[in-house]
C-alpha cells in the first residue's frame, strides 16, 4: 500500500488534522478564557491573574508563579472518570505549566501568581497539546505578556505509518506517540515527549508532521485572537468618566 | 514592518531595532521588536516608537491609584487593609479586584492612639503613596481620603457624622467616636460601590 493510499481509522489522511476550532473570551467571570474543539476533544481554559500570591512566603521575589490545573471531567471519557486528580492529571498539569512558563514574561509580575484552569469536557486523544494551545489563547486574552504563542500538536506511528494529530483509538493501538509544543515565531520547542519506539528517520518525519500540524493550529489561534480584537474594538468602554464626583 | 492599526498577536515581529524603538507591550528578541500582547499596532513616526495597544491589560495597582478597602488588622499604628476596589489614577470607573490585595495605611499625622484615626472593620478610601518593597503603602492625607464607613465599638451599629468635624455618633447608644473622616463619609454611592452593588466595570 503506498503512503498516499493509507487511510486512518477515522477516515483521515496521514497528514490531516481533525476538525478544529478555537474561540477566545468565552467565560464572563475569568480574566482570560478560551475553548478548543479538536475532533471530539472539547477543552475549556480559564485564566485568573496576575494577582497577589498567597501564602506570601511562597511568592518569588523576581517573577510570578504559574499555577496550572489540568482536570478531566467525570463525563469526559466513555467510562466515568473519578473527579479526584489522578497521577496522570497531576503530571500533565506540571508538563503544561513548564511549557507555558517559557512563553509568559513572568519577570513583569514579581511576587504574583497566574492561575490556569484547564477543564477537559470531552476527551479523544492528544488532550495535552490541545490544552496547551487553548491555554496560550486564554493567557493572551487575559492580556498577560507572552514572548510568543504556544501551540501544540502530536504525531504518532500507527500500523507502521507516521500520522499527525493522534486520536484516541490510534493512541491506544498505535506503536508510538510524539506530542510537541512550539513557539512558532521564536522557533523554539517547549514540549517534546515520546511514548513508544521510533527510528531516527521515523522520529524526524513525525516531528516534521507534528510541526506542520502545530503551524496550522497557530493560524487558528491567530484567527481567534484577531476576532476578539475586532469584537473588543466595537464595544464602547463602559462607565468611563462616570462617578467623577465620588 | 507592521503597519499602523494592524492586528497582532504575541510574538509577531513588528520591526527591526534599526528602524524603531520598542514601546509599550513590546520586547526585543535578537534585534527584532516583537509584540508581547494581542492588540493593535500604533506607530509614532515622529519619535520612531512602535507600540501595541492591548485588548486587555492585567490590572496592577500603582502609585496615584485610589483604593477602597476594609481594615482587618492593626499593628502599632499601621492598619492592614484588604483592598476591594481600585480606581486608576483616581479617575474613571471603580474596578473590582478578583484576587486578594493587601495594603498598609498610616495615620496622616503623629498619633499616640491610632484608634482615633481608624479602627478594625472601618472602610477607607485611600491613595497609593508608594509601592516600595512591593508593599502597597496607602495614605489618607487630604479631605477626600479617610474613613468612609465605621461601626460603633460598643454595639456595632453604623456610625453617623457628628456635629463636630472628625466626630462620629452612634445612633443607637449615642456614643461618640473619633476618626480621620473622609468628606465622602456616608456617601451612599461609595458605600454601594464598596459593597459591589454598583460596580461599573468588573475587570
Amino acid at each position: 500500500m503506498s503512503k498516499e493510499e493509507f487511510i486512518r481509522v477515522d477516515g483521515r489522511k496521514p497528514d490531516e488534522l481533525r476538525k478544529y476550532s478555537i474561540n477566545a473570551g468565552i467565560l464572563k467571570n475569568a480574566d482570560g478564557s478560551a475553548e478548543i474543539r479538536l475532533g471530539k476533544n472539547w477543552i475549556v481554559v480559564g485564566v485568573y491573574g496576575p494577582k497577589e500570591h498567597f501564602p506570601k512566603f511562597e511568592a518569588l521575589q523576581d517573577r510570578a508563579i504559574i499555577n496550572c490545573r489540568y482536570h478531566m471531567a467525570p463525563y469526559s471519557t466513555t467510562e466515568r472518570k473519578s473527579p479526584k486528580p489522578s497521577r496522570r492529571e497531576i503530571e500533565l498539569s506540571k508538563v503544561i505549566r513548564t511549557a507555558l512558563e517559557q512563553a509568559v514574561i513572568l519577570e513583569k509580575f514579581p511576587e504574583m501568581s497566574i492561575d490556569i484552569f484547564i477543564e477537559v469536557l470531552q476527551a479523544e486523544g492528544s488532550t495535552r497539546v490541545a490544552s496547551i494551545t487553548a491555554a496560550s489563547v486564554a493567557l493572551a486574552e487575559a492580556g498577560i505578556p507572552l514572548r510568543d504563542m504556544v501551540v501544540g500538536c502530536s504525531a504518532g506511528k500507527v500500523s507502521g505509518k507516521i500520522v499527525v494529530d493522534v486520536g484516541e483509538e490510534e493512541d491506544k493501538e498505535g506503536e508510538a506517540d510524539l506530542p510537541i509544543a512550539i513557539m512558532p515565531n521564536l522557533k523554539r520547542v517547549v514540549l517534546l515527549q515520546m511514548d513508544g519506539k521510533l527510528t531516527h528517520e521515523e522520529f524526524k518525519e513525525a516531528f516534521e508532521k507534528a510541526l506542520a500540524g502545530a503551524l496550522e493550529l497557530y493560524e487558528e489561534q491567530k484567527r481567534a485572537l484577531k476576532g476578539l480584537i475586532e469584537k473588543m474594538s466595537e464595544i464602547p468602554s463602559e462607565g468611563d468618566g462616570n462617578e467623577q464626583g465620588v | 514592518m507592521k503597519k499602523d492599526g494592524e492586528k497582532v498577536s504575541p510574538g509577531d515581529p513588528l520591526a527591526l531595532i534599526e528602524e524603531f524603538i520598542g514601546g509599550r507591550n513590546t520586547y526585543i528578541d535578537d534585534s527584532v521588536i516583537r509584540s508581547s500582547v494581542a492588540g493593535v499596532v500604533k506607530v509614532d513616526w515622529k519619535n520612531r516608537i512602535i507600540d501595541v495597544e492591548p485588548i486587555k491589560q492585567p490590572l496592577t495597582i500603582d502609585v496615584g491609584d485610589e483604593i477602597l478597602g476594609k481594615i482587618f488588622h492593626i499593628s502599632g499604628v499601621f492598619g492592614y487593609v484588604e483592598i476591594e476596589l481600585v480606581r486608576k489614577e483616581g479617575k474613571g470607573p471603580w474596578i473590582l479586584l478578583r484576587g486578594k490585595y493587601t495594603g498598609v495605611v498610616y495615620p496622616p499625622t503623629r498619633v499616640t492612639d491610632v484608634g482615633s484615626t481608624y479602627h478594625v472593620r472601618d472602610e477607607i478610601l485611600a491613595r497609593v503613596e508608594s509601592t516600595l518593597n512591593r508593599t502597597l503603602h496607602l495614605s489618607i492625607r487630604g479631605l477626600r481620603y479617610g474613613v468612609v464607613r465605621a461601626f460603633c465599638k460598643t454595639c456595632r451599629t453604623e456610625l453617623v457624622r457628628g456635629d463636630e468635624p472628625g466626630k462620629l455618633v452612634c445612633p443607637t447608644c449615642r456614643s461618640i467616636e473619633t476618626r480621620k473622616v473622609s468628606r465622602l463619609y456616608g456617601n451612599t454611592t461609595i458605600i454601594k460601590t464598596l459593597h459591589k452593588e454598583k460596580v461599573l466595570n468588573t475587570w
